[in-house]
């Protein structure tokens, strides 16, 4: 733009914001620093703020932004040019502790032990696709256009898929899940989640577990892949460093191994998630999800009622308190897909659009809203406050998926959206 | 220039190293790797082990013949990795970088300076967050109290957090001499 710019940032991103300003090209960028947080302050708190100093020079922050925009240029600020950074050695050598040890300290694990990564098991490894080891996969950052983002190859992904404890027979589902550029490390204040869903023939030639205890940590393939999709995440696409590229204020069990839910097909009366999205029912394929959490859904009404619970009921009700941001998917044990069946909901569509419109909030409430009347219809910001519409964008926004060993007829709610599906036939 | 990444912190470092007091991380990575011999590469374990375990693994179908869980079986896999370990427990092993690939990174001049905010335009933006735009309004009775000749000029940047808004930076670059933009929280 060629303009002087004081750019001014909370304290709680010092890290961050010196780390995004190098990698931008700008490392002596002229940040200033109010107190944290800045959301949520009266107006003379905020005065308050600009009469005090800057956290990080202590010095009075209004000349510092002054002092900004005019104190003339060093050479270093000057300075233009290319720098290639570098990620550093290709081998690392010493002992299994010695070595346990420089991965977790280097911010490379998820700070659980991993299987090291030696040649011959990434080799093995690469024995788990036809594809190139050198061949580019994608480019992954924490978040789309707020980051510079890395790229990685089919290598890359390997190493990680070793690390992660992956058979090679599992290989070909990690690389979709990499060729999806979707990182399950994201470096929201949020502390987000991400999840999977698996269909094909692959769930059940890996043994996969959709049936009791499907996504918890009871089957190798579900678990490991996973995991690898997070380290994937911090090594091949810089996600997960605290204070840098992540920001989540709790942060999420979720992201250890995420949520891998193969879809129970054999089970399900409706078509299969993945045909839904216009794959063949032989392909195998994974479709990733992002968003804020999953939940148990017993607390909904309609559960009660007797012969067949009006289980829809319950998904528009746990829905009620989703976020508009993302959408919603249910995820529902087998059981509860026949007794919807029985209900009259012979295929997943009218389902889906019953709670979409059903998932409701005020216009009140969507006014008032974090991000609210941006998500929601349009059209909402000129009805009366005491209006419902629906808390999801369109019926797209609500998914379902079924999994689980039908020992009771139960169902989840996941805050999350669609983010693309991704054929694993094509990395095998 | 050539630098190591393996977090962005290093990269500041080897950038800007002023604004870190701690020693470089890539100078660190420098050290371990003299201090780690590089060992011949003791090529032996694990997939045997692997091997075995897929040969027996039909975790569906055993735990409907048996009416087990399927967490009896999850023991193979770390007795193969405490075979693992015992096979080697001394001795040196070369592991793979599993790091993909930072884009370079082209310097940006910074724009020149001011002499003075005297007289100047300078435009408050918002980056969308919520309260940007009560923090910009107190900027902009800072400057009517303290620097009454600079005019302000409020304005929210068009999109989501990280979306650019080649409009308004055209916007500014002809009505304006200066930007106070606050980002995020």
């Amino acid at each position: 733009m060629g303009i002087p710019t004081a750019p001014i940032v909370t304290i709680a991103f010092k890290d961050l914001a010196y780390s995004n300003a190098a990698q931008r090209g700008m490392p002596h960028e002229r940040i200033c620093f109010t107190p944290h947080p800045v959301w949520g302050k009266s107006d003379a708190q905020m005065y308050a703020y600009l009469e005090g100093d800057d956290p990080v020079t202590h010095k009075p922050l209004m000349p510092e932004i002054i002092s900004a925009l005019t104190k003339p240029l060093a050479p270093d600020e000057e300075k233009s040019g290319t720098v290639t950074p570098h990620v550093g050695p290709e081998i690392f050598s010493g002992s299994q502790d010695e070595l346990q040890d420089y991965y977790m300290n280097n911010g490379m694990t998820d700070f659980m032990p991993i299987i090291l990564p030696t040649r011959e098991k990434v080799e093995a490894m690469l024995k788990g696709t036809s594809h190139s080891p050198d061949e580019s996969i994608g480019k992954m950052c924490p978040a789309k256009g707020s980051y510079p983002e890395w790229s990685y190859t089919v290598r890359n992904v390997a190493v990680n898929a070793v690390m992660a404890g992956c058979d090679p027979s599992y290989f070909p589902i990690v690389l979709a899940i990499a060729a999806s550029e979707l990182p399950s490390l994201s470096s929201s204040t949020n502390s987000f989640a991400t999840a999977a869903i698996i269909n094909g023939p692959i769930r059940d030639k890996l043994n996969m577990n959709y049936g009791i205890g499907a996504m918890g940590p009871f089957a190798q393939p579900n678990a490991t892949i996973g995991r690898a999709w997070t380290l994937v995440s911090k090594n091949c696409g810089s996600c997960g460093q605290p204070g840098q590229t992540y920001l989540g204020t709790f942060g999420n069990t979720c992201n250890y191994n995420n949520l891998i839910i193969p879809e129970n097909e054999k089970d399900s009366p409706w078509e299969p998630f993945h045909v839904q999205k216009g794959f063949k029912k032989d392909e195998s394929v994974v479709s990733v999800f992002f968003g804020m959490d999953i939940r148990q859904g017993q607390n909904g009404p309609g559960l009660g009622i007797k012969p067949v619970p009006h289980y829809q009921e319950a998904f528009a009700f746990n829905f009620g308190t989703c976020a508009p941001l993302f959408g919603g998917l249910v995820v529902c044990d087998p059981l509860v897909a026949q007794g919807l069946v029985e209900l009259g909901f012979k295929t997943k569509e009218p389902l889906l659009d019953w709670v979409w419109k059903n998932a409701t909030i005020s216009v009140k409430d969507a006014k008032t809203t974090l991000f609210g009347l941006r998500f929601t219809e349009a059209s909402a910001a000129n009805l009366p406050d005491e209006a419902r519409i629906p808390i999801f964008r369109n019926a797209s926004y609500v998914n379902i998926v079924v999994v689980g060993g039908e020992t009771n007829p139960y169902h989840m709610v996941a805050n999350m959206s669609h983010r693309g599906s991704v054929s694993i036939d094509k990395w095998t | 220039m050539s630098i190591y990444l393996l977090d962005v912190k290093s990269l500041i470092r080897g950038l800007a190293p002023g604004l870190f007091k701690s020693a470089c991380l890539a100078q660190r990575i420098g050290r371990n790797m003299r201090g780690a011999a590089m060992a011949g590469t003791p090529a032996v374990f694990y997939f045997c082990c692997l091997g075995c375990g897929r040969l027996v693994m039909n975790r569906r179908k055993l735990l409907s013949l048996l009416g087990a869980s399927p967490a009896l079986l999850a023991g193979t896999r770390l007795h193969a990795a405490e075979r693992q370990s015992a096979a080697s427990p001394s001795g040196k092993i070369e592991a793979l970088n599993p790091k993909g690939t930072p884009p370079p990174i082209t310097l940006i001049p910074m724009a020149p300076r001011l002499k003075t905010l005297d007289g100047k335009t300078i435009y408050l933006v918002s980056d969308g967050f919520p309260g940007a735009d009560h923090f910009l309004n107190q900027i902009a009775i800072w400057f009517q109290k303290h620097m009454p000749t600079v005019k302000t000029v409020y304005r929210l940047k068009a999109g989501a957090l990280p979306d650019d808004d080649p409009k308004l930076w055209a916007e500014i670059k002809a009505k304006g001499n200066a930007v106070i933009m606050a980002i995020g929280h």
